[in-house]
């Protein structure tokens, strides 16, 4: 599949690498659709970039608004080739923290609500969309955008769990559907410079890491582009989980 | 390995900046996960197990030594 000029179908493209991502998809003339829960960030992308981008709105965590949010994209005839799974939020929390008065094991809220921002969405948006493709019989893409916390990460308990379901899901459908000629892939970043993850690890976090990763900083949302694009036009990449983090993971 | 040495590696600190007083709130880079990193070298070191309360009430460099010393350790 050639980038330039394919039907891609963004989910989270309102800020962050989402955004990073929507902005250079949108460079190489893609056909762009975005779902996105924001709807502020809605207008906004509206405002910024007309008719060329389909925005819709849509909390991907919650199955009927998922449905929903593709089924009006679906309507207005817009027909991927590519799906990005981007949308969903980063959360740090320890099990247990000794330093906590009071209660301080894992909020269950907190873990139910990574789960269904960062996996069960990706489940939601990805059974819709590779129904529609496979009735059109499109050899679509669908890559998602995991982390390699999914390995297991001190403090990402929630996080990492839903990171790991996701490669999970990629090995999955790679298999499943493989062989009518979709494909299915993850990108695994390391920590990148986006306000989400600054907001997300405190500076003692963000200190550590650094001094861990081989090339001693944070990535640019643009090296997961380039992994985007690699894999959407490697048409033998499938069932693949490209790590994106200077190193991190060796 | 000092007490003082062990607080500046752990927190990312320069030794000389470490004394009995500095406590967690001064120190950006003492958080729960590197908390639990400095009792894990505190135990290592001075071959030592510190019950949980003491974990959880060990808030400054201080508490460290005061906390070590109730097992017989003078760090």
């Amino acid at each position: 599949m050639k980038l330039d000029g394919a039907r891609v179908l963004l989910t989270g493209g309102g800020r962050g690498l989402g955004r990073h991502l929507l902005e250079r998809l949108v460079a190489h003339g893609c056909e762009l659709a975005v779902l996105e829960r924001d709807e502020s960030l809605c207008d906004e992308l509206r405002c910024t970039h007309g008719a060329r981008l389909q925005v819709q709105a849509a909390d991907l965590s919650d199955a009927e608004s998922a449905d929903a949010g593709i089924a009006a994209l679906l309507a207005q005839g817009f027909a991927p080739d590519l799906l990005v799974n981007n949308a969903g939020i980063i959360h740090s929390e320890p099990l247990v923290n000794m330093l906590a008065r009071g209660e301080r094991t894992h909020g269950l809220d907190s873990w139910r609500r990574v789960m269904a921002a960062d996996l069960d969405s990706v489940f939601f948006v990805t059974r819709r969309v590779v129904d529609d493709m496979l009735r059109r019989r499109c050899k679509g893409v669908v890559v998602s955008i995991s982390s390699i916390a999914a390995a297991g990460n001190a403090g990402q308990s929630a996080y990492a769990a839903a990171k790991a379901g996701v490669n999970a899901l990629t090995h999955t459908w790679a298999k499943e559907l493989g062989p009518l000629g979709l494909r299915f892939a993850a990108i695994a970043p390391g920590f990148i410079d986006t306000p989400s993850t600054r907001s997300a690890l405190s500076e003692a976090a963000l200190t550590r890491l650094q001094q861990q990763v081989p090339l001693r900083r944070l990535g640019d949302p643009e090296s997961v582009f380039l992994a985007l694009r690699y894999i959407a036009e490697n048409d033998y990449v499938s069932g693949t989980v490209l790590e994106v983090d200077g190193g991190l993971s060796l | 390995m000092s007490l003082e040495k062990i607080f500046a590696e752990v927190f990312n600190l320069p030794a000389s900046e470490v004394s009995d007083s500095l406590q967690l709130e001064a120190i950006a880079t003492w958080d729960s996960l590197s908390h639990m990193m400095l009792i894990g070298r505190l135990e290592d070191d001075y071959q030592v197990q510190l019950s949980g309360d003491e974990i959880a009430d060990l808030r400054s460099v201080g508490d460290a030594r005061r906390a070590l010393q109730a097992h017989g350790i003078s760090a």
